[in-house]
């Protein structure tokens, strides 16, 4: 075979793996993480941005074993969770799950609300029309189709890395900030941590990208594919993050703004869209969130119903799989309910607030992903390497202690 | 009477039977505590064949059932013995519990929530799987209180679901490669239509569903793999060896064999191909040379054909032998002896003939043909205004190649027709 032969076969295998690595971690940046990083920036300034390198590091070991399992065992995490230690464990994990995801998709509907909200669109419509349209793309079907145009509509954060470009950020302060780890000893900045941590690599995401690697039936030849696919969404990802705390930092932090509301956030576009800040950031706040409010409720109900064993899947009818449109249809009205009920300055606080539960359940998670990933009868010759053992347990062990210091620090003293 | 089931006795559910004491006989305090029963034998109800037991001390040690004077939830008296415990086919806990199972009776893949045994003159037979919420909430220990409450609230009696063990179908390997009981059973899952196996397939775990198509003969795994997603389709061919895979092709028509080795990587495609009768190798690689969606690509190649000398009955014997094997099976293409597509006979019109007619005087020389490369748009149109059943399809000299069948393009366009 000739070079360029080789190499036409290698990207048109690459092109039938690629999606679920990049799809997940763009919809990682969804109402929830936007907040979480305004606020990070706009708090913090350049402070924190350090702490997105160790959580690119370990977002990548997390979502790689995640495709890993997929395409070994061909099943999603929660049901290699209940075959693996039982149903109590992977009941109790379920419930804890539902109540984040639960979080997670309120905090997509806020974005929702807050990004119509710039246009002047009252929250008692907004809310319950995405609710709707979200509802019926899915159990009409035509959700694949309607996934791809949020998926375009991503290209938004492109506008994140030019603005912050634009606002000519004191880089020399920026670089200390990005390679010398710095915190104050609080509990704000605990939870605003664990809150990074947790928006970045939320525990919906594994279930998530692990069911759409089944999905895509990549075969375990090619999974080299795959892990490029997974470790190119989770740069992606990353890069957006630094950008969006990099803007805030730079237009936000030194005029003292505290993120409390939409309008506020949209002003770390200003410098690539002037006056029309408003309206370019709401328009990605509203793309993005909904890309979040659609996935959210489908992750859920699939995990859940696969490890409870009942039917799932979007292509079956409302009759076939009663359980899964049920758990569907009670997080999207949930998610907008809440939503439309609660003051526009709770919403930011639900936002972030989520976000942390994600960052103290994401242990759990990846405490059983680590024992099934090292489990040969499960993985086969596909286990764990010991040097990413190794890595992946600290990390794992490091986001418990913090996650547990700042549970225990917010009883003792609140937030 | 292997088969028959012990008359009355106790029943047992896994879940209340895992954990429970292990005692020496003679003995008042336990030496451990139940883990895993091991399972043996074709019967429908296969007897328990050993135990796993987590000792206080040493960990887990295997016994032979032979070894239990009495079971039941509250203690298992067990005797020494030096017998070594017989190899089991499956275990309950590792294999069946929480684990996906074959429902042969509903054609469905079910989840096991707990496992009901019945224990009679010293045999322990599983009898049931639960596949039910009831079973979940009896696992959570919370069975009686919800069922109460649901009953009290909504005047609703949650019940067990059950599936009879006669038509469970065990998939998990376990910790042995290739498959458990898989091969006792699956002459069984062949009874099912190729799409409810399609189905099934689809839901297990990779490993399992390579187990199960091994276990099928090529006819009934060519059947199955016809119908499942074309994701599906790629993984476990790509996964099988090339062999196999090859043998499996050579059961379906080969339009279909086409189109599946479409979807693979090019070379792993042509290993498959190498590896397949030289006869049906050559009719796939004949349509794969067709562009994807010409009528080419999606032809069928075996037709019933004739030449205009012979006679209607012998025509008609000759349908008979090969009416199996046919795609194109009520038109008879007429031939001359360069293989040019002379005229077309309908089977009705050989019926209606008298028996020793020759075809070329009954057949219509008015001849709809395409060309190979014809799109799919094409041949619809054509279709729908003639009222056509099937179109041949002739090289340039006008060579007869095959027909493409009405089937066959509604196959292809079915997907790209939205709400």
């Amino acid at each position: 075979m000739s070079t360029w032969r080789r190499w036409r076969v290698r990207l048109a295998l690459f092109a039938m793996v690629v999606g679920p690595g990049i799809i997940t971690a763009n919809v990682d940046n969804d109402a929830g993480g936007i907040a979480t990083y305004s606020v990070a920036g706009a708090k913090y300034g350049y402070m924190l941005l350090w702490v997105l390198i160790p959580t690119c590091i370990l977002l990548v070991l997390v979502q790689e074993m995640c495709s890993r399992m997929g395409v070994v065992t061909g099943k999603g995490l929660s049901a290699l969770i209940r075959e693996r230690f039982g149903l109590r464990a992977s009941f109790y994990l379920m419930v804890a799950l539902v109540l984040t995801n639960l979080g997670n998709s309120i905090a997509d509907f806020a974005g929702v609300v807050a990004g119509a909200g710039i246009f002047g669109i009252p929250e008692f419509i907004s809310a319950p029309l995405s609710a709707f349209i979200l509802w019926h793309a899915v159990v009409k079907g035509t959700y694949r189709s309607v996934e791809r145009w949020f998926f375009v509509a991503c290209l938004f954060y492109v506008a994140y890395i030019i603005s912050g470009i634009l606002a000519k950020p004191d880089w020399g302060a920026a670089l200390r900030g990005t390679f010398v780890p710095r915190m104050t000893w609080d509990v704000a900045c605990l939870y605003m941590v664990v809150g990074i941590i947790g928006t970045t690599i939320a525990p919906w995401m594994q279930f998530y990208q692990q069911a759409s690697v089944i999905e895509k039936g990549i075969p375990l030849k090619h999974y080299r594919y795959a892990v490029a696919d997974t470790v190119i969404g989770g740069v992606i990802v990353t890069i957006v993050c630094y950008f969006i705390v990099l803007a805030c930092g730079a237009t936000l932090h030194p005029r003292g703004i505290e993120v409390e509301t939409a309008d506020q956030a949209a002003q770390a576009l200003y410098p690539i869209a002037g006056n029309y800040c408003a309206t370019l950031f709401a328009i990605g706040l509203i793309a993005a969130s909904h890309f979040g409010a659609t996935i959210l409720p489908i992750s859920t109900a699939t995990s859940v119903c696969e490890a409870m064993g009942w039917e799932t899947g979007v292509d079956r009818r409302f009759s076939e799989a009663p359980h899964y449109y049920s758990i569907y249809t009670f997080t999207i009205v949930i998610g907008a309910t809440v939503a439309a009920v609660t003051s526009t300055a709770m919403l930011v606080k639900i936002m972030l607030f989520s976000q942390v539960v994600n960052g103290i359940l994401l242990p759990a998670v990846v405490f059983f992903m680590l024992r099934i990933t090292s489990d040969k009868s499960i993985m086969g010759s596909y286990t764990n390497g010991r040097l990413f053992n190794i890595v992946a347990w600290l990390g794992t062990g490091l986001v418990a202690a913090m996650s547990l210091t700042m549970v225990v620090l917010t009883f003792l003293h609140g937030v | 009477m292997p088969d028959a089931r012990p008359p009355g006795g106790t029943c047992y559910y896994l879940s209340h039977l895992l954990g429970t004491k292990v005692f020496e006989d003679g003995e008042a305090s336990a030496w451990g505590r139940l883990r895993d029963i091991g399972f043996a034998g074709s019967a429908a109800y296969p007897p328990a064949v050993s135990l796993e037991v987590a000792a206080r001390k040493n960990g887990a040690r295997v016994l032979p059932w032979s070894a239990v004077v009495e079971f039941s939830t509250r203690g298992i008296r067990t005797r020494r013995t030096d017998e070594p415990a017989p190899p089991a086919d499956f275990w309950v806990r590792r294999d069946v519990l929480d684990d996906q199972v074959v429902d042969l009776s509903g054609a469905k893949v079910r989840r096991v929530n707990d496992v009901q045994f019945l224990y009679a003159e010293g045999r322990l037979v599983p009898a049931h799987v639960e596949i039910g919420v009831y079973g979940l909430l009896r696992r959570l220990g919370v069975a009686r209180p919800v069922v109460a409450l649901l009953r009290w609230l909504f005047d609703y009696t949650l019940k067990e679901r059950f599936v009879t063990w006669r038509h469970v179908q065990v998939v998990s390997p376990g910790g042995s490669p290739g498959g458990v009981r898989l091969s006792a059973m699956a002459n069984r899952l062949a009874d099912l239509h190729p799409a409810e196996l399609a189905d099934i397939l689809e839901e297990l775990g990779t490993k399992e569903r390579q187990a199960l198509l091994r276990t099928l003969d090529p006819e009934t795994a060519a059947g199955a793999l016809e119908e499942v997603t074309p994701d599906v389709q790629r993984t476990l061919l790509t996964q099988e060896e090339p062999g196999k895979a090859a043998d499996i092709l050579e059961e379906m028509p080969a339009q279909e064999a086409a189109d599946l080795l479409r979807e693979l990587p090019d070379p792993e495609a042509q290993r498959i191909i190498s590896r397949m009768e030289t006869e049906a190798a050559e009719d796939v690689r004949e349509i794969l040379a067709h562009e994807d969606e010409s009528a080419g690509s999606v032809m069928s190649t075996s037709c019933i054909e004739a030449a205009p000398d012979d006679i209607v009955a012998d025509v008609l014997e000759a349908i008979r032998r090969c009416a199996e094997e046919v795609g194109v099976f009520n038109i008879i293409y007429v031939l001359d002896e360069g293989r040019r597509l002379v005229g077309v006979a309908s089977l009705r019109e050989l019926f209606a003939a008298s028996p020793d007619a020759r075809i070329g005087r009954l057949m219509t020389t008015h001849l709809l043909k395409v060309g190979p490369d014809a799109r799919l748009r094409e041949l619809a149109r054509l279709f729908a205004k003639y009222g056509l059943r099937a179109v041949p399809v002739v090289d340039e000299r006008g060579g007869f190649l095959g027909a493409v069948r009405l089937k066959d393009v509604l196959n292809e366009l079915a997907p790209l027709i939205k709400e």
